[in-house]
């Protein structure tokens, strides 16, 4: 039997409607990208599909194309376009931002 | 030396339990002290309160980087103090939501210091706001989106 493989995401602002009471948005992702992952290969533009797509899906009311102006970031930093996903937990998305 | 202070903290700020004079330094002869306090109108709408949310560790090296930034930019070759308090949570009108307290020889870089932080926080820290209306609606304001130039990014 297969296991669904899932990024297991921090998120803030007003994707906290749709997240879990601590926080965190757990998203299945397609096997080609899971691979891509473990390989140390996978893109930012795939995770933020995956976030889309699970939103969509799961969460049709909330305005799924915002995730396009998020940001991906770990702990210390934002990602750049570039960066590669290689792990399944531990990455936040972040919404613009408007403190103060 | 630079110093730089950062808190981010669901407690209440009160101004009168910041330690002004721990801040003080002999070298800095000025100081500019901004507040940021929950405004009870936005866009024609009557505010009750704010929620801030924010991604705490990555919002205090940001906000460590983007004193330091402007400190370097305005003082070049002498040495100030940045401290910054955020507030997290639920907050009413009249809060307090952020206080930015700046330390310099003088104070013409005092003010700009204190402006850079306050307008480079708003556009690059990892925090966001809710606000709660009259009407019993509540709605995430928008903001700026991030980019990976703002925190050193990979």
């Amino acid at each position: 039997m297969s296991q669904t493989t899932e990024l297991h995401l921090r998120v803030f602002g007003a994707l906290r409607t749709v997240s879990d009471e601590k926080g965190f948005l757990r998203v299945p992702i397609d096997p080609a990208f899971g691979a891509k992952i473990q390989s140390g290969e996978g893109s930012v533009t795939e995770l933020k599909e995956s976030v889309r797509a699970y939103l969509k899906s799961h969460h049709p009311d909330f305005d799924s194309a915002m995730v396009e102006e998020c940001a991906i970031a770990d702990e210390s930093t934002v990602l750049g376009p570039h960066a590669r996903i290689d792990r399944l937990q531990g990455w936040a998305v972040l919404p613009p931002v408007c403190g103060g | 030396m630079n110093r730089i202070e950062v808190e981010i903290s669901e407690r209440e700020i009160r101004l009168s339990e910041i330690d002004w004079e721990a801040l003080q330094r002999p070298d800095c002869g000025a100081s500019d002290v901004f507040f940021g306090m929950v405004r009870n109108r936005n866009h024609g709408r009557e505010v009750l309160g704010v929620s801030y949310d924010a991604f705490e560790p990555l919002a205090r090296r940001e906000l460590h980087k983007i004193s330091e930034e402007a400190l370097r930019s305005e003082l070049p070759n002498a040495h100030g103090t940045v401290f910054i308090r955020h507030r997290t949570g639920n907050l009413k009108v009249g809060e307090v939501s952020v206080v930015i307290a700046v330390f310099t020889p003088h104070r013409a870089e005092a003010f700009q210091v204190c402006r850079k932080v306050i307008e480079e926080l708003k556009k690059r820290a990892p925090i966001w706001k809710k606000e709660t209306y009259r009407d019993g609606e509540s709605e995430w304001l928008q903001g700026h989106a991030l980019c990976s130039s703002h925190g050193g990014g990979v």
